[in-house]
């Protein structure tokens, strides 16, 4: 497959939306009264403040969730405390930050199911955000860790040991300098989570660059959101620049086939770290939001309240997911085999994996103003209603879906064809196999579990996806589960909220437990 | 009061789970000597090596380094981070983010430059002393990981499959360096392998480890002539290099076999297996004999020819500079010399 064919896609799917932040910047519109641009001080005040706020967010869950992710690891790898249940604390992966922070403001808050019980305050503001983005965030560097955790050399320690050096000087001369790259880059995923958030700081009153970004683009006011846009990338620069330098080091760190250590009895003190860890991690993070959902539900039925059918929410939601997984997964297969086969033949530059990553980077809401911008100026020569057209057809939605989450199923396709033995077609094309059969026979076996995992995983991840799908979908008159749950939520329909919430939980949980199982296959 | 020895290990056993690994295994490594463990896979060797070093507790035995008792009934008396070992791994654990002299001076108590640089020197690692690991050859990362495990002045060196990743060529001459180094330092050395080359050209005695329904147990533990020309049993003779295997009808100093009588090592009566190495076989060609050349290999120093007999297939060796018989050609096969025979058919 040429190479240029995964470069256009990623270089299209890259240019886009940054064209568009171009062009807001370059239009910001005149003011429909005087006719006047706005001048710059006007539409960037507050938005100082907004960054430092949006910064020290992000860097406060990047430590927690570093942390906590890390001794999760740690547990899942090293003790023998939860055994095979070590995999409930990644169950919060499954969960969108918002239903978690919507149900944890809800039940504790007074009023709440908890909150009253305990006679708590008013749960909101920036430490609530926090402790949000933590629990949903901490799964992701327990995944990340526990790989890396995987890969060390039980060799490696035991030489340490047998050269005298007890278990605390063996973690940090060994251990820890191969986890070093793995906590440093899962921490500044983190990090990038919680600075694009957006649905948990607007449902727990967190003033941040996104939520207000969100506010402008909903209001159609593209001067400020231009402003705000351009702050964001500011604030997202360093932190991808960073997450790139490390990425590498991730890639080198573990050895291969090394024998893995096996873990070990724990003391009481770890066993009650690791039953607060759990409890922290589960329980604010499934437990709760799981069952303040239903909690809704139910008040509704024993209310007799009117609900909205969610049948119609649910095949939007599965239109949408598998259409765009599918556009996702495609787009991601070009620079996925471009990259394998760069690999293989050792002339790896780095430059293609680069522009993926850059691309998912954007967070959601600056994604979609982007999309938004680009798409009003493509479409001006064709008159006025083009873009109306576009909008409500869904295409720019599925673009939007695309550019988010091609990092997310390009890591599973990359392994899958990277995967590939050349030799094996070259010993088809030998024993007289066309290219149609080769296709069918060797390829597409080969690759089919890690398509289905990348598939998995995009499908998880629009399904809980909320600020494109607000911003690009509603035109075109479908009604998600995320957008049922965000709009219902907001006009305090909370037993609407709550249907919509279970369901589009189940679906997330099935998905992400089906990707745990396919995986092991790919 | 008993002599202390580098080690000594008396009775050990472990089992992994119901899986029996070792099982009644008594050993003595005496001071400056070179002992090898020989054995099948399974037969529990790197299991004893682990246990000497403290990274398994075994269920049975004791073990004592030094004189100093560091396992006794199942129990760690000593930790591993105490007990002064040194111990080279098959995968070398060389630590990938240090240099090499980071490495070397890892397991020194005070920083010291000199006992570095002089291991380096006498490993052939001078001027790598900033590389990292992966940085180095096969070869030169196992001589890292020698002088890493030498560098605190160990009285015990275990080496695991030293040369498990070692290509032939280099095999020989990282067998040199390991045994000038260890007599230089006058370390004693318990290998495992299960190259039957490298224990006989290198240890003092050698431990031969067999596998039996309770797990691994000595079979023979002798110098390394004893076990390739006097072998306890059928399984140490194939483990010490290729023989034939022949039954025989011993009468004191000789015995009556298929390919005629053979002169013993020490007298025997009545049905016995011959041992008969191939450099012991002779082949003289004559159209008349009852033999034949099936096939032949060089091997640089010998020919290596594998003939019909009325014993069944036989290799011969013949040297480089001796006549070499044609495939195809007939003859007579004869054993030279006095052959080992072991009781029992």
């Amino acid at each position: 497959m040429p190479k240029w064919l995964g470069a256009s896609a990623i270089g299209a799917l890259v240019l886009t939306p940054l064209l568009g932040l171009v062009f807001a910047v370059v239009d910001r519109p005149a003011d429909p009264l005087t006719g006047a641009t706005p001048p710059l001080f006007e539409v960037s005040a507050g938005v100082g403040e907004l960054l430092l706020r949006s910064i020290l967010l992000s860097v406060c869950v990047g430590v927690g969730s570093g942390v906590l992710g890390t001794w999760l690891a740690w547990v899942e790898h090293r003790t023998r405390i939860l055994g095979a249940w070590s995999v409930v604390t990644l169950l919060p992966l499954a969960m969108p930050s918002y239903i978690v922070a919507a149900t944890v403001r809800s039940s504790l808050s007074p009023g709440g199911w908890i909150g009253d019980a305990l006679g708590l305050p008013h749960m909101t503001g920036f430490v609530m955000a926090a402790i949000v983005l933590i629990v949903v965030t901490a799964p992701l560097v327990q995944l990340i860790v526990g790989a890396s955790l995987k890969n060390t050399s039980a060799a490696e320690e035991e030489a340490a040991i047998v050269l005298g050096s007890r278990p605390i000087r063996v973690f940090w001369d060994v251990t820890w300098p191969r986890l070093r790259p793995a906590v440093g880059f899962s921490c500044l995923i983190s990090l990038l989570y919680a600075i694009s958030d957006f649905g948990a700081v607007a449902v727990l009153d967190v003033p941040v660059l996104t939520w207000r970004l969100y506010l402008a683009v909903e209001n159609q006011d593209v001067a400020r959101a231009s402003v705000l846009g351009a702050a964001t990338l500011v604030a997202l620069l360093p932190m991808f620049v960073a997450a790139r330098a490390i990425r590498g080091g991730v890639q080198r760190a573990g050895s291969a086939n090394a024998r893995p250590v096996n873990p070990r009895p724990s003391g009481p003190r770890a066993v009650v770290a690791t039953a607060v860890s759990v409890f922290f991690v589960v329980g604010l993070g499934v437990i709760l939001p799981v069952v303040t959902l239903l909690i809704w539900v139910g008040d509704g039925w024993s209310r007799s309240l009117p609900f909205v059918s969610p049948w119609g929410s649910i095949g939007d939601t599965a239109l949408v997911a598998v259409a765009g997984t599918i556009v996702t997964v495609a787009l991601a297969s070009l620079p996925a085999w471009s990259v394998s086969e760069e690999e293989r033949l050792g002339r790896r530059k780095g430059w293609l994996e680069d522009g993926v990553y850059l691309t998912s980077a954007l967070p959601g809401v600056l994604l979609a103003l982007g999309l938004i911008i680009a798409a009003v100026r493509f479409t001006r020569p064709f008159g006025a209603e083009a873009y109306g057209v576009v909008l409500a057809s869904g295409a720019l939605l599925m673009v939007g879906y695309a550019t988010r989450f091609v990092a997310e199923v390009f890591a599973p396709l990359r392994v899958a064809f990277g995967a590939l033995d050349p030799r094996q077609l070259e010993s088809a094309r030998v024993l007289g196999a066309g290219p149609w059969k080769r296709f069918r026979t060797v390829l597409l076996p080969g690759v089919a579990p890690g398509i289905v995992v990348a598939g998995l995983i995009g499908f998880n991840a629009i399904v809980k996806e909320l600020p494109v799908t607000l911003l690009l979908g509603g035109a075109t008159g479908l009604r998600t589960l995320s957008f049922r749950v965000w709009d219902r939520y907001n006009e305090a329909l909370w037993h609407d909220a709550g249907l919509a919430g279970l369901w589009l939980v189940a679906l997330a949980l099935t998905s992400a437990v089906l990707t745990i199982r396919w995986r092991k296959n790919a | 009061m008993p002599e202390s020895h580098p080690l000594a290990i008396d009775g050990l056993g472990h089992a992994y789970g119901s899986n029996r690994a070792l099982s009644g295994v008594d050993l003595v490594v005496k001071s400056g000597e070179f002992v090898s463990l020989l054995g099948p896979s399974g037969c529990g060797k790197t299991t004893l090596l682990r246990s000497v070093a403290g990274l398994v507790s075994p269920a049975e035995g004791s073990i004592s380094i030094d004189g100093r008792i560091v396992n006794a009934s199942g129990s760690i008396v000593v930790e591993a981070s105490e007990r002064g070992v040194g111990l080279v791994f098959q995968e070398y654990a060389l630590f990938p983010h240090m240099t090499v002299a980071e490495n070397i001076g890892y397991g020194l108590r005070n920083a010291n430059a000199e006992r570095v640089s002089g291991l380096m020197a006498v490993t052939d690692l001078t001027g790598l002393a900033n590389r990292k690991p992966s940085e180095l050859s096969g070869g030169q990362q196992q001589r890292a990981a020698l002088a890493r495990a030498l560098a605190p002045r160990p009285a015990l060196l275990l080496l695991d499959e030293p040369f498990a990743n070692v290509d032939a060529g280099l095999r020989a001459a990282l067998g040199r360096v390991l045994t000038r180094l260890v007599r230089d330092e006058g370390v004693s050395v318990l290998m495992v392998t299960h190259d039957q080359d490298s224990a006989l050209a290198m240890s003092d005695r050698i431990v031969v480890l067999g596998v039996g329904e309770r797990g691994g147990f000595v079979t023979q533990d002798g110098p390394p002539e004893d076990i390739y020309v006097r072998p306890a049993t059928a399984e140490v003779a194939r483990l010490g290099g290729p023989a034939l295997l022949l039954a025989a009808q011993a009468s004191g100093e000789t015995a009556t076999s298929a390919l005629g009588t053979l002169a013993l090592h020490a007298p025997r009566q009545g049905p016995v297996t011959v041992v008969i190495r191939p450099e012991q076989v002779h082949f003289s060609v004559d159209p008349t004999g009852n033999a034949a050349v099936e096939s032949m290999q060089f091997h640089r120093t010998h020919h290596r020819l594998r003939c019909t007999s009325p014993a069944g297939e036989v290799d011969v060796v013949v040297a480089s500079n001796e006549p070499l018989p044609a495939i195809g050609d007939r003859g007579f096969v004869r054993v030279r010399g006095p052959v080992w025979a072991l009781e029992g058919a």
